[in-house]
């Protein structure tokens, strides 16, 4: 190792005031907890927008380590996982202390830098690494003898051992979209074998009311409607781009700060749902006839669940069992943990 | 017949032998003395320098011994730019201060090699 101390930054993870954690969140949490106590990385893999990158990091604060995350990238190679050369340090020492002797050394050699994965094993850090398959397969090869034999191999360019113990309180969560999706590789069987995988499927309505109520500061009903809205859209348009809670919060946010009102009368609310929903039907511009049924489609799903007014304040709780509760109170929203 | 002396002849005698050399002689001994007390005038002078170029040598011995000490105390913190040296040292990207907007923690538990951020999901 060279003299020069490099400073990296880790990352202590804390829930946000909103963040929902539902029956739904909590048995997979406990799973995966329990799976890294075994000493098994974990994998969490699902579609877009199935939280699965808020469930990681859920799991890696459970933990209680300081926490490296990752993301996948295409552009990654092992350097960008282990650590490479970076820099120069030059040291010239020129000694005339007794006058009649003149004395000069110099020393010229590379900088070595640690990159996150080397640092969460050396330290026993908690590892996130989001869509790792997005980074080519052989970027992730360091991962399977760290993995298996908790030994990680370095280049002769780092001064020091040439092979590290994986720290015994390393754990590594990994999460990915399924193979099918652009841009992501397949993942080679030796890792996927060295890991558990859960898979995440798309979130219960329950657990979709709740964030998107918990995201947006909406009531209850209003939520739900959005919710609905959103879900029967998701199974009737098959739209190429699946519309996910992401949807709903967005629409659910933006009824917040225009101060409109999730009914089929409001125009702006009307508005919203297809700029949010219709932009999903596919990845270019999409033909008119098409556009024009799913529009139809949309309104219909509107009219359907928005048609009336939220009926007074309800205050009401979900029936699942959450640790966020939403009370209403002198007509005004309080949140409470 | 006596033989007259010629003019400008000197005189045979040993008074007249001895008397102008022992006028040179105090001439020349009061030379000396006074040569004498130059030199001793000059000798103080010389010891005088003497004794402020020793205290001069002393002073810079010092300086040097100091800036030594401060030059090992930076090398041990890390590598500076040298701008006269071909080799430039680049700092890590470590090093340089995280630009990210969560906010940094105060408790780096791993001591100086590790900055904290704080990230709420």
């Amino acid at each position: 190792m060279s003299n020069f101390e490099q400073v990296s930054t880790i990352i202590n993870l804390r829930p946000r005031s909103d963040f929902v954690n539902t029956e739904f969140v909590d048995k997979i949490s406990q799973r995966a907890l329990s799976y890294i106590g075994a000493g098994y990385p974990v994998h969490l893999r699902g579609p877009a927008g199935t939280g699965k990158t808020t469930m990681a990091m859920h799991i890696a604060a459970m933990i209680g380590r300081p926490v490296m995350l990752l993301f996948g990238d295409d552009e990654f190679g092992s350097s960008d996982l282990v650590g490479s050369q970076s820099g120069y340090s030059y040291k010239k020492i020129v000694d005339n202390y007794i006058h009649s002797v003149l004395r000069t050394e110099e020393d010229m050699h590379q900088q070595w830098m640690d990159n996150r994965l080397t640092v969460a094993c050396e330290e026993g850090f908690t590892l996130v690494y989001d869509e790792f398959t997005r980074s080519r397969p052989e970027a992730n090869n360091v991962l399977l003898s760290i993995l298996e034999e908790k030994l990680m191999a370095m280049p002769t360019a780092r001064r020091g051992d040439g092979y590290i113990r994986v720290h015994p309180d390393f754990s590594a969560i990994f999460t990915s979209n399924p193979d099918e999706y652009a841009g992501v590789h397949k993942t080679q069987d030796a890792l996927l074998d060295r890991m558990i995988t859960i898979e995440v499927e798309r979130l219960d309505e329950d657990t979709e009311i709740a964030i998107t109520q918990a995201k947006s500061g909406l009531s209850l009903d209003e939520a739900a409607r959005i919710v609905n809205v959103v879900r029967d859209f998701r199974e009737l348009s098959k739209a190429s781009i699946t519309p996910t809670v992401r949807s709903c919060c967005m629409i659910g946010k933006v009824v917040t700060i225009q101060g409109s009102h999730v009914l089929a009368s409001d125009d702006n609310f009307r508005h919203t749902c297809r700029d949010v929903l219709l932009a999903r039907l596919g990845h270019g511009r999409v033909d008119a006839l098409k556009l024009s049924k799913m529009t139809t489609l949309l309104d219909d799903l509107v009219n359907q669940y928005c048609a009336s007014p939220v009926s007074g304040e309800s205050g009401g709780m979900l029936s699942c069992d959450r640790v966020f509760k939403h009370h209403v109170k002198d007509n005004k929203k309080e949140c409470v943990l | 017949m006596r033989r007259r002396p010629t003019a400008g002849a000197r005189p045979k005698t040993l008074r007249a032998l001895i008397k102008p050399t022992a006028a040179s002689l105090e001439a020349e001994a009061g030379m000396l003395m006074h040569r004498r007390e130059r030199m001793e005038r000059e000798l103080l002078h010389m010891q005088e320098r003497a004794r402020e170029l020793t205290a001069k040598i002393q002073e810079i011995t010092d300086e040097v011994q100091s800036l030594r000490e401060k030059a090992y105390a930076m090398e041990s913190e890390g590598p500076v730019a040298c701008p006269r040296s071909r080799a430039k040292v680049k700092p890590g990207h470590g090093q340089a201060d995280a630009t990210n907007s969560g906010h940094t923690g105060d408790d780096a538990p791993q001591g100086s090699r590790f900055k904290s951020m704080v990230l709420d999901y």
